[in-house]
């Protein structure tokens, strides 16, 4: 039992140290969208539990998630967002599909980012999707190992039950 | 201020484009052959880049099912280096010119890089050329410019790849199903 306390506090302490470097990136973001545009994110109630249901659904296939939603950006150009949320993440993270859509008539423009950091055998991701004056953010860290065996699965499963 | 957020499509946003298309650049090894102005880029309505470095694209390779053409793919992507897709969408033809073209055509216009590929569509539908990028006798790259009346797309794959194996790769990582050897069109 002496043994045993020790190292479940280290164990609770590596885990929460972990799940703190997920959540500082993402709030560092949110926050720094806050700041530039004085408003304020809508953060998903029940999130946490979300993101357990996700990581039991899948298997381990997809963990640690974040979400948050901003309204109000109606000002906000789409490539300065961009820059906004690449400096906040950091020099790790690395953009690595970007779509952006510029519609000529009405001058509005829409731009979805994944950002990406490889984290051992998990590959962090932060999906920014911004389009009328609203940016919504999504964090998550994916075994891609797991969640392409978890998809194989239910292909594999579907296409028995045809 | 009405609440449209759905917490299961932004979800299901994030994985299926990753599954569709995925990619990184971590190592920042393999560089992107071309500058492509500003000003070309502004007059597209739609601009899609994908980045993917080896890891990212170890990542990705994970997500192809293992159907066959999939597995190719998978095999094929095993040996990359990285692979660097920017296409442009336009609302009409000729928000491009043949100056701009070949000032992305004589970035590549080197010691390193050959012409393997150039086919110019003979009624105007679209040109297409293709640069291998050899590094002692052997091919480490392939440069990929495909344009359409109303696309553009620039792909740049580094690492040891034959053209033929562009037509395995088409369609993933963001990889546009490039046509060589159409008969409607004119191989200079």
């Amino acid at each position: 039992m002496r043994k045993t306390m020790p190292c479940l506090l280290a164990i609770l302490l590596l885990w929460s140290a972990g799940c703190s470097a997920a959540t500082d990136d993402f709030d560092s973001v949110v926050s720094g969208v806050e700041h530039r545009y004085s408003t304020h994110a809508h953060r998903i109630p029940l999130v946490a539990l979300i993101g357990l249901c996700a990581r039991v659904y899948t298997r381990g296939g997809v963990e640690g998630m974040h979400i948050a939603e901003i309204d109000n950006l109606d000002r906000a150009n789409s490539q300065e967002l961009f820059s906004l949320v690449q400096s906040r993440l950091g020099d790790e993270w690395q953009p690595i599909v970007a779509d952006r859509e510029q519609r000529k008539q009405s001058g509005a423009a829409g731009l979805s980012v994944i950002f990406a950091r490889p984290d051992g055998r998990i590959m962090q991701l932060m999906i920014a999707d911004y389009e009328n004056g609203e940016l919504n953010l999504v964090r998550m860290g994916v075994d891609g190992a797991r969640l392409s065996s978890w998809i194989n699965e239910h292909e594999h499963g579907s296409r028995q039950s045809d | 201020m009405t609440r449209k957020f759905s917490i299961p499509a932004c979800f299901f946003f994030g994985v299926a484009t990753l599954a569709a298309s995925a990619a990184v650049a971590q190592d920042k090894q393999p560089r992107f052959p071309v500058a492509i102005e500003k000003k070309l880029a502004a007059r597209a309505t739609n601009v899609d880049e994908v980045t993917l470095d080896k890891k990212m694209l170890e990542f990705a390779g994970q997500f192809l099912s293992s159907k066959p053409k999939d597995a190719q793919a998978k095999q094929l992507i095993q040996k990359l280096n990285g692979v660097y897709v920017r296409e442009y969408e336009f609302d009409k033809p000729d928000q491009y010119s043949a100056e701009d073209l070949d000032s992305l055509r004589k970035q590549v216009r080197g010691s390193e890089w050959s012409p393997m590929v150039r086919e110019h569509s003979v009624k105007g539908k679209g040109d297409t050329d293709v640069y291998v990028k050899l590094v002692n006798g052997e091919v480490q790259g392939m440069f990929v410019l495909d344009a359409e009346p109303k696309e553009l797309d620039v792909v740049y794959i580094s690492g040891p790849i034959r053209p033929q194996d562009l037509n395995a790769l088409g369609g993933n990582l963001g990889i546009p199903n490039v046509k060589t050897g159409d008969p409607s069109k004119e191989t200079k």
